[in-house]
């Protein structure tokens, strides 16, 4: 009963001095809304790059022969995938899966050539993984009649100055090391990022090219959920696989989760600074808030309420001071990131330096109800930290006396 | 009035104290940490340039958008001597640069195949100082390769090895020959480990038919200096017909610049965060000093003070506050930058376990560095500094405007 007193005189003290309260709050929420924006950006940002590297490439678990991660010789291939595929296919966390041919070579226009690394799909099922018909940025998502055409990336299409329709020569290794080129057409350049200096064609068509036979590089596979697949890598580890090597994506770009990991960190360091900052705001109107009360403390005393009462009062008011400046700041926060999810910014203008980076220019940001929790927490925290000094120094100056002083 | 406003500073000890200690913070932040990232992006800038591309390089203007064998520096000697001509070069070498594929009894992998003049590159790049086994190539060379070591051991080739390559010459005919590793280099970028291979232009020519013919220049400017840069460039193409375009690195470049351009744009985002909350935090305790003093400065407006000399009065406190905030915080700024510029940090110990950072490099095809210098520029720190005094100053605005509107005697009766 009395608590509800006590809510209330904090409810009708925080209006007493309008201005002091709505700077407070507009602290917490413009700080707030800074900090969430820039978290959803940044894992956005990461996210957006395990995906186009993952879906696009090798997928969030990868098998491939023996020695072929370190040499990238098609001679380690894996014969007969039937089994493990089977394994893959049964698994009801698999989301999808798709094998693949990997083998370097040189691309060359009439004028010019290039080193590329070749990769070879069946189109229909990669796309179902990548999500390749988003990414394209002109021509048609095929690989023609014959499968006679190519899908490159938007920087090598760059690099050797070349669009949908134009020839190039392909030539590289076959299994019995003889040079061999064929002719394919453009009919596609895709801006995903993870193919983004990578030529895509036929499966069928390079493993004919190459004398390869049904043999494939590797598994690429997709999780329903990816937090599954370091447990489901580790279990096919387990199994009797003979020649064949399993990675998780967290294996294959171990770059990638050590900049989530410093991007976890860089955010921690920044909620913690700005909060630290911003009890230093709260403490300081706190303080004079108590300090200019202080007889009026010493006649609530002096009719019997007690200090642990008025505490909590002065608690009560910094709580909702900060309750609104959170509510503010994560309803506009909120709101930006729907947007910033739902639209990003576009970097389109610097997109060869984002692709640089295996970066998205179209940058997203993510919600997640982390950046809500989190920051109320630290809020109150913040808060509660911030009272204990104003408190401590109200009880030593014993309001009852302040009275005389009337 | 200056004694008035550094009475009062005395007197709100609290104030004063967080005043200065916020102030100092965000501009220590403000200049250290951007001179210390602008430094870390202006040596891998440069790393990038001179290790290989250079400040300028010439082509034929067709070759940038139609890189054929038809858009090529085809009367090389006469282009190279006008281009040492200008004003500002200090060397300058021709390069052909194509691709070819190199065989060995096992394997046949694709990479650079490039002829440079030994001796002018030498003065360029950083190909010669980055030998690790043999010999850099000499003038007189014939079919003697210099080759990356990450491309020699994917070939599974060593020193004196002999390997065949297959290209097509500047004249589409098909060219083909072997030749000896005589050097290996490492150089800080995988990638160019991974695949470049140099030979000496003058037997590359009689192989490949490129006889005074060439893909590009690349000059050594006398200034680092951008802006005596982009005047040398402007220099060759005033020596040059149109058919040719001088580039500085700012074109040749432009992705791996746009890429620290925008790690700019985030740091100061990220920087931007801690201002707006340290901000909101000095501009709360001079709202909350001022309003203290209502009566006071009803007294004052009582006996005759104008709202100006208020106004600056309290505009006095906060510039003394900030002067001293502002000053500390960029003065131990400058020193840490100054000494940091002279002593580099060591990357490796920077970024200790949290990060692999050669593999990072590797990965986004950076070249590779060891120490990352503070950029220690004056004009930089001064104007850095000069946005948080400014900053510091504006945080009184709202409470001076507060102060002012109320009349003398409502602020008088003011509790």
């Amino acid at each position: 009963m009395f608590e509800n007193i006590l809510i209330k005189m904090a409810f009708k003290n925080i209006f007493r001095r309008l201005s002091r309260t709505i700077l407070t709050a507009t602290m917490i929420s413009v700080s707030l809304i800074s900090l969430m924006i820039m978290a959803g950006l940044y894992e956005g940002m990461i996210v957006q790059m395990v995906d186009a590297t993952t879906k696009s490439d090798s997928g969030e678990v990868l098998i491939q022969a023996k020695d072929f991660r370190e040499t990238e010789q098609i001679k380690y291939s894996i014969k007969d995938s039937k089994p493990i595929e089977e394994i893959i296919k049964n698994d009801p966390r698999v989301e999808s899966y798709v094998t693949k041919i990997r083998a370097q070579g040189l691309i060359a226009t009439a004028g010019y050539a290039k080193n590329v690394e070749i990769i070879g799909v069946d189109l229909e099922k990669d796309v179902k993984q990548s999500k390749l018909d988003n990414y394209i940025m002109s021509g048609e998502l095929t690989f023609g009649k014959h499968d006679r055409g190519v899908i490159i990336g938007q920087t090598l299409a760059k690099d050797l100055k070349i669009s949908v329709g134009k020839k190039v020569i392909i030539t590289t290794q076959d299994i019995n090391n003889e040079v061999v080129s064929i002719a394919l057409k453009v009919q596609a350049i895709t801006n995903s990022t993870g193919l983004a200096k990578s030529l895509l064609m036929s499966k069928t068509k390079l493993q004919k090219t190459l004398g390869l036979g049904n043999s494939i590089s590797q598994i690429c596979i997709i999780m329903k959920n990816r937090a599954d697949s370091t447990t489901f890598a580790n279990e096919l580890k387990l199994q009797d696989l003979k020649d064949l090597v399993v990675y998780d994506w967290t294996e294959l770009y171990s770059m990638l989760k050590e900049m989530e990991v410093m991007m976890t960190t860089i955010n921690i360091i920044s909620y913690a600074f700005v909060f630290l900052v911003a009890s230093l705001g709260i403490f300081g109107v706190v303080l004079v808030s108590v300090l200019e009360r202080i007889r009026e403390f010493g006649i609530m005393m002096a009719i019997g309420t007690r200090f642990r009462d008025i505490a909590k009062m002065i608690i009560f008011e910094s709580l909702i001071i900060s309750t609104i400046g959170y509510i503010a700041g994560a309803i506009i926060g909120a709101l930006a990131l729907l947007y910033l999810s739902a639209y990003g910014i576009d970097f389109s203008a610097f997109d060869d330096a984002f692709l640089m980076f295996g970066m998205d220019p179209h940058m997203k940001a993510i919600i997640r109800p982390a950046f809500f929790t989190d920051t109320l927490i630290a809020i109150y925290i913040a808060t509660i930290l911030a009272v204990l000094l104003p408190i401590r120094s109200l009880k030593k100056r014993k309001p009852v006396e302040s009275i005389k002083e009337l | 009035m200056f004694k008035m406003a550094l009475r009062q500073i005395l007197a709100y000890k609290q104030r004063t104290i967080i005043t200065i200690l916020l102030t100092l913070a965000a501009t220590y932040m403000f200049v250290f940490l951007n001179g210390f990232a602008h430094g870390s992006r202006m040596i891998m800038i440069d790393a990038g340039v001179k290790l290989y591309p250079g400040f300028i390089k010439v082509i034929n203007r067709e070759f940038d958008e139609t890189p054929s064998f038809e858009n090529l520096i085809f009367d090389m000697e006469d282009t190279l001597k006008k281009v040492k001509s200008a004003e500002g070069v200090e060397v300058a070498t021709a390069r052909f640069e194509t691709f070819a594929l190199y065989s060995t009894d096992e394997e046949t992998i694709g990479g650079m195949f490039t002829a440079i003049q030994p001796d002018s590159e030498a003065k360029i790049s950083k190909l010669k100082e980055s030998l690790i086994e043999g010999e850099y190539l000499s003038s007189d060379d014939t079919n003697a390769l210099y080759i990356g070591n990450e491309f020699a051991s994917r070939l599974n080739v060593k020193l004196g090895d002999t390997i065949s390559f297959i290209s097509t010459g500047a004249d589409y005919s098909f060219a083909a020959d072997n030749i000896v590793i005589k050097g290996i280099f490492k150089t800080g970028l995988f990638s160019f480990n991974n695949s470049a291979a140099f030979m000496n232009k003058k037997y590359f020519d009689e192989v490949m038919a490129s006889k005074n013919i060439a893909t590009s220049i690349v000059v050594k400017p006398v200034s680092e200096d951008d802006d005596e840069i982009l005047n040398i460039t402007q220099n060759i193409q005033n020596n040059l017909s149109d058919e040719f375009w001088a580039q500085s690195y700012f074109i040749t470049m432009e992705e791996l610049i746009d890429a620290m351009i925008i790690d700019e744009v985030f740091g100061y985002f990220q920087l931007g965060i801690f201002f707006v909350v340290i901000f909101f935090v000095i501009a709360i305790y001079n709202y909350l000093n001022i309003y203290g003093r209502i009566r006071e400065f009803g007294i004052l407006k009582s006996i005759g003070t104008t709202p100006a000399q208020i106004t600056k009065m309290l505009f006095l406190e906060i510039i003394i506050l900030g002067s001293i905030g502002v000053g500390i915080g960029s003065g131990i700024a400058t020193w840490n930058l100054k000494y940091l510029n002279e002593n580099p940090v060591d990357i490796h110990k920077l970024y200790g376990d949290a990060i692999d950072i050669e593999e990072y490099m590797k990965e986004y095809d950076m070249v590779m560095i060891d120490a990352m210098p503070a950029d220690y520029n004056l004009e930089s720190i001064f104007w850095h500094t000069l946005f948080v005094y400014i900053a510091t100053i504006l945080s009184v605005l709202y409470p001076i405007i507060m102060v002012n509107r109320l009349k003398p005697v409502e602020a008088m009766h003011h509790v």
